[in-house]
């Protein structure tokens, strides 16, 4: 179970063409244990959820284009 | 290498003129520009010609052989230059190299975009493109959420207002209103900048640059040429120029807060120039969103890390402040047509030291400084301009 924190995000209104519907959707930048970044989005984000640098999220499996996401906790 | 001279400049009005082709939009600017100069077209010996993403908003690639077929240059050489929103300050690099180095003695440089003509969604896909298709885009990424994330960083670590990205917009939104090429000409407040809509947080609508047509091109040469071709006219010398370049992914940069690209194409440019940060007079600064503004005017030298957005709320890069930034308004409110940017960036730098840039002309303005980035800062134009 690979897990860290979020290093920042962004809560995004108004999308790509293939995003289209989806909105809100939150991206952000997960630093792992070991220091190592990558780009994700928030696979169980709601609009009511307040979401801060530094809390913790767990990959939560894979979306159709094999990118992995994560969960906040 | 050969010292090079902007001889001739000209551009499109800014704004969404959907009536417009890219056809006519290079129309105007490239015969303004020929005009300004003084030269005969048939004396310019290759072309470079700036553009994003024509290829995918208006169907049409090869704009350079389109541009020269438009403007009667008949067989000489063309390029399109595309480094994402980089594209114009490059294609002058490109330009001005070809000069410097005694391949070509005249030059035409220039850029152009044309993109209100489709729906936003559509506009959002071909900028995004600009970015990492595999890692970024396809997790729906978007350019205003790449640069929100490091908005949100940037408040993070140096622990500063989120009013100070809206005093961006207010002050640019200012400087526009005196430009009457600028396609928004609309005085907002702190309050309104913050209450615009969430495009993708912390940014609202007025934290992210305009989606814009236009054109602007330049006719360079040599500076031994322009002083026997305009004895009387402000000599434009092209002192100091940079090119640098950074990982495209944003999850891979060391720093979110600080762009190595600016850092490093700016201090080449200061070192070929021989100046340093405190001789700049006023500068063109890429704020394609207002956190962008900030982070370069610390990078290029001009305030230290963590200020830049203190330096706007104390009106230092006001028009009247000690270091005007963006008097044209900048990509936030004079536009940003994405691949003549860079071009226009640089046609207000000519403005101001030649005299020309009506109400809004800087008290000094002997030295001035261009600064385009592309992406996330993974790549970066830099240029210093004189008058002598």
């Amino acid at each position: 179970m690979i897990e860290g924190r979020i290093y920042t995000y962004s809560i995004i209104n108004v999308p790509t063409a293939e995003f289209s519907g989806k909105t809100p959707y939150a991206v952000l930048v997960v630093e792992l244990e070991d220091g190592q970044r990558m780009l994700s989005r928030l696979e169980n984000f709601t609009s009511e959820m307040k979401l801060e640098i530094g809390m913790k999220v767990v990959e939560s499996g894979r979306d159709d284009s094999g990118n992995l996401l994560f969960s906040v906790v | 290498m050969r010292k090079v001279s902007v001889l001739g400049v000209g551009e499109t009005k800014f704004g969404s003129l959907p009536e417009r082709s890219l056809r006519s939009l290079i129309n105007e600017a490239g015969n303004k520009a020929i005009e300004d100069s003084g030269v005969s077209r048939e004396k310019i010996q290759a072309l470079y010609v700036g553009n994003f993403n024509s290829s995918f908003l208006c169907g049409q690639s090869h704009i350079s052989a389109l541009t020269a077929e438009e403007l009667g240059l008949k067989t000489i050489p063309t390029l399109r230059v595309e480094n994402a929103c980089a594209s114009g300050g490059l294609a002058f690099r490109m330009g001005m190299l070809m000069v410097a180095t005694g391949v070509y003695d005249m030059v035409l440089v220039g850029g152009v975009e044309k993109m209100t003509h489709r729906e936003t969604e559509v506009v959002t896909s071909a900028l995004a493109s600009a970015a990492d298709s595999e890692f970024e885009t396809s997790l729906g990424a978007t350019f205003p959420s790449l640069f929100a994330m490091i908005a949100n960083r940037y408040m993070h670590e140096f622990k500063t207002p989120r009013e100070h990205m809206a005093m961006v917009a207010v002050q640019n939104h200012d400087n526009a209103l005196l430009n009457p090429d600028a396609q928004m000409h609309k005085k907002i407040t702190v309050e309104k900048a913050m209450s615009g809509f969430p495009v993708a947080s912390p940014f609202t609508l007025y934290d992210c640059s305009l989606i814009t047509d236009g054109a602007v091109f330049m006719v360079l040469t040599t500076a031994d040429i322009a002083k026997a071709l305009k004895p009387q006219r402000l000599l434009i010398e092209v002192i100091g120029s940079g090119h640098s370049g950074d990982s495209i992914q944003l999850a891979l940069k060391k720093t979110l807060t600080t762009f190595p690209a600016t850092i490093e194409a700016v201090e080449e440019a200061y070192e070929m120039s021989g100046t340093t940060p405190e001789d700049i007079d006023f500068a063109e600064v890429h704020d394609c969103f207002t956190i962008t503004q900030i982070i370069n005017t610390e990078d290029l030298g001009f305030f230290p890390k963590g200020t830049g957005g203190y330096a706007v709320e104390n009106g230092e890069t006001s028009l009247k402040g000690g270091k005007p930034v963006n008097p044209s308004g900048g990509l936030k409110a004079k536009g940003h047509p994405i691949g003549a940017t860079g071009l226009s960036q640089l046609y207000e730098v000519v403005l101001q030291l030649r005299g020309e840039a009506g109400e809004r002309q800087l008290a000094k303005a002997d030295i001035g400084l261009a600064h385009n980035i592309g992406g996330t800062a993974a790549s970066c134009a830099v240029h210093i301009l004189r008058r002598q």
